[in-house]
């Protein structure tokens, strides 16, 4: 009797192992609590002022949706945007509220809410929309735009009279001057995305404002790098930046970087908006102006713009309807964008929200924006991320002495095999 | 021998003679390897699930042209296979991991044995060297990657500051020293863990083995050479292939250390596949690769404990 009681516990232990196993395995998706509060999930890769971000959405969403919590999930767009994305997408998982990088959206549109139809979509001007828009369908709620050209150190170019370059030669002139009076002109971080980044800076320049179709022809072959006089020019640019480069650019990454442009060791740096918050945590008094990055011919010098933060909703989401919602107060309520803005340290896509931000490099983005704005997109999403930053590593090579230009242009082309265009 | 079946009990006549004793036994076995099965379960539903399903999940999405996002996939047959063999980046990422591997296996198997024959005998604060040796063990690829990108990065090229030198100490910046910094890294803080199993093997040696060998007249090198050498042959077996598998699938070390750069002169070749699933977006490419890789990892494993363990036996 003792013997088989003992036996029947061993039994139901080893089943409840089993069933607390399975259990602990499922997982816990956004739903619907006891009290009725949905709980939405966000996935958000801003990197800048997270804590302040997240209170500040999180309080608008239940002042306006009482109903609705926001759960969020921070990634890192560079290294893991694209491997969060295809797991979750694998695993049916996918987040009822994704914060997607503008130019990043065609490749995930088949698992996305098309939001075309909705009233708060008209808040924003037909541009705008347009620069997202995915064979004339809306996936996602424009919000923020970063800006990338040169950033500058206005004391450095105060004191040695130096004039603001609109030119690429001129560029180099100016190099020439500060290394001339010893002082290093570029900050560069070769060690990690600046390459990639550049690279589409100095495309959209030099050919895709001439030509906007070139990614296109490229995919059907008509066009390629090693024949192209213009990617010739953009290869060669990083040649020219190299030669007034810091020390050991192969080194350096972008916090190394933000660091060696806040204690003044270097006068510019070509990047975008998202590096300036990270210069000012290392030097907050540190004046710093912008210019765009200028192409070889002065009419294509132009300042680069790109709709960065952009929030869309899962297609599969169990919770539609909220989700709709939450987008909603994103396109419409002004004075959560411009709190936003103004801890992110960006642009606003919606109308008339305007940023507090008194730097100077904010006054001079504002002056050029008169001069007319490029859409770095043109470039992302017909030469993918991906393909960008492979080019950068040939770029490397080539700057390494490791490839010949020829040999660096064609091995660009021949990578066009191994990647998925984004454009449908 | 006399079998003459005197005391040899024929098999139907035990069973016929006690029946109620087999089949309670029977019994008992049956229960008995149920509850082992209910207690295997478990790991067994999660090594199902967790290895064998994505295993086959993935070995059929190579034979596809699945990009890993889109809802459809359409069947390609082998053209992913062909394509690899041609692949130059998926070449040069083998070649840097069979060179990366090759030095570690020969560094630290080397190391490790020298530093548990010296901390096995009776130096002063030998415990004390073994906690420094083995301390970098604890720590994860990623720390050691960021700690020797600072070391090579800002300390050592400080020695040059102070000193007035100009030694090239950033081995991560050039294509022609990454191999050389990644392997010191990796070697810094492997050789412990290696050492550890080597000491364990010196302490199993029979003292007495020795204590003939000096009877003999034999000398310290021989004593090496002739006992020591050979009675570690497991330890050696199992330090190379754990050294040598180890070093092919190195990922997290690169990733916080060179990412794969500069241009691809550190990309390994697991960062390759990752990129060309989750960045390039071929999944059933990368899917192939790693087919591709896995046989390559079974056939070295393979010829290794062949050749080691032929190696065992004959020493």
């Amino acid at each position: 009797m003792k013997k088989g009681l003992f036996k029947w516990l061993r039994l139901s232990l080893i089943l409840s192992i089993i069933v607390s196993l399975l259990v602990a395995c499922s997982s816990g998706s956004s739903g619907t609590a006891k009290d009725g509060k949905v709980t939405l999930k966000v996935l958000d890769w801003n990197g800048t002022n997270t804590k302040e971000t997240e209170k500040l959405i999180k309080e608008t969403v239940e002042k306006e949706l009482p109903n609705i919590n926001l759960e969020f999930e921070y990634i890192n767009w560079d290294t893991d945007f694209s491997s969060v994305m295809q797991t979750r997408i694998a695993g049916n998982q996918l987040p009822d509220i994704i914060m997607i990088k503008g130019g990043d959206h065609p490749k995930y549109t088949e698992h996305l809410m098309d939001l075309s139809s909705e009233e708060f979509m008209n808040e924003f001007p037909a541009d705008i929309r347009k620069a997202l828009q995915i064979e004339g369908k809306d996936y996602a709620v424009p919000y923020t735009s970063n800006f990338q050209g040169v950033f500058y150190n206005k004391r450095i170019f105060t004191e040695n009279h130096i004039e603001i370059p609109k030119t690429w030669d001129e560029l180099m002139k100016v190099a020439e001057t500060l290394k001339a009076k010893g002082i290093t002109p570029f900050t560069n971080h070769f060690k990690d995305y600046q390459i990639g980044n550049n690279f589409n800076q100095f495309a959209t320049l030099e050919v895709f404002s001439k030509y906007p179709t070139w990614g296109n022809d490229l995919q059907k072959g008509k066009v390629s790098f090693a024949d192209s006089a213009e990617f010739k020019t953009v290869f060669e640019h990083f040649k020219d930046v190299s030669k007034y480069s810091n020390k050991d650019p192969f080194g350096l990454d972008f916090t190394g970087a933000a660091e060696m442009f806040a204690k003044e060791e270097t006068a510019m740096w070509i990047i975008g908006t998202w590096s300036t918050a990270q210069v000012l945590k290392n030097n907050p008094n540190l004046e710093i102006g912008f210019f765009p990055t200028p192409a070889t011919d002065a009419n294509n010098t132009k300042i680069i713009m790109q709709p960065d933060h952009t929030f869309s909703g899962s297609a599969k989401t169990e919770h539609p309807k909220e989700v709709k919602q939450v987008l909603e107060i994103f396109a419409t309520n002004k004075e959560l964008a411009k709190n936003y803005i103004d801890l992110v340290q960006t642009e606003s896509l919606i109308p008339d929200v305007v940023s507090d931000v008194k730097a100077p490099y904010v006054n001079d983005i504002n002056h050029y924006k008169n001069i007319g704005a490029l859409d770095a997109n043109i470039g992302n999403v017909q030469i993918p991320w991906p393909y960008q930053e492979q080019s950068g590593s040939y770029i490397a090579e080539w700057l390494l002495g490791k490839k010949t230009l020829d040999k660096a242009l064609k091995a660009t082309d021949d990578y066009k095999s191994k990647v998925k265009f984004s454009t449908k | 021998m006399n079998l003459d079946g005197k005391n040899i009990q024929p098999i139907d006549a035990a069973v016929s003679a006690k029946p109620t004793s087999i089949f309670h036994k029977k019994k008992k076995a049956n229960s008995s390897s149920m509850q082992y099965f209910l207690l295997l379960l478990p790991p067994l539903l999660f090594f199902t699930v967790g290895m064998i399903i994505p295993l086959m999940m993935g070995i059929y999405n190579s034979f596809t042209d699945w990009d890993g996002i889109s809802l459809e996939k359409h069947w390609i047959g082998l053209a992913n296979y062909m394509e690899i063999f041609k692949d130059e980046m998926f070449i040069n990422s083998f070649k840097f991991t069979g060179l990366f591997m090759i030095f570690n296996t020969l560094i630290q198997n080397v190391a490790a044995f020298v530093f548990a024959v010296f901390l096995d005998s009776s130096i002063r604060a030998k415990n004390f060297y073994r906690i420094i040796i083995f301390a970098p063990v604890l720590l994860s690829p990623i720390l050691v990657g960021q700690i020797w990108t600072k070391m090579y990065g800002t300390i050592l090229p400080s020695i040059n500051d102070i000193l007035g030198l100009s030694i090239n100490f950033n081995l991560f910046s050039s294509p022609d020293t990454v191999l050389t910094g990644l392997v010191i890294a990796n070697n810094w803080q492997w050789i412990g863990y290696w050492m550890l199993i080597y000491l364990a093997g010196l302490q199993a040696v029979p003292k007495d083995l020795y204590e003939a060998c000096t009877v003999d007249g034999g000398n310290w090198w021989q004593k090496f050479l002739h006992i020591t050498i050979p009675m570690l042959g497991p330890s050696i077996t199992i330090c190379t292939i754990g050294i040598a598998t180890g070093s092919l699938k190195v990922y997290e070390l690169i990733v916080a250390s060179t990412g794969g750069g500069p241009g691809d002169s550190s990309k390994s070749t697991i960062m390759y596949i990752y990129d060309s699933a989750f960045m390039s977006q071929r999944s059933s490419y990368a899917s192939a690769m790693s087919v591709v890789f896995l046989f390559v990892l079974l056939i070295f494993a393979f010829i290794q404990l062949k050749i080691l363990r032929k190696r065992e036996v004959e020493l």
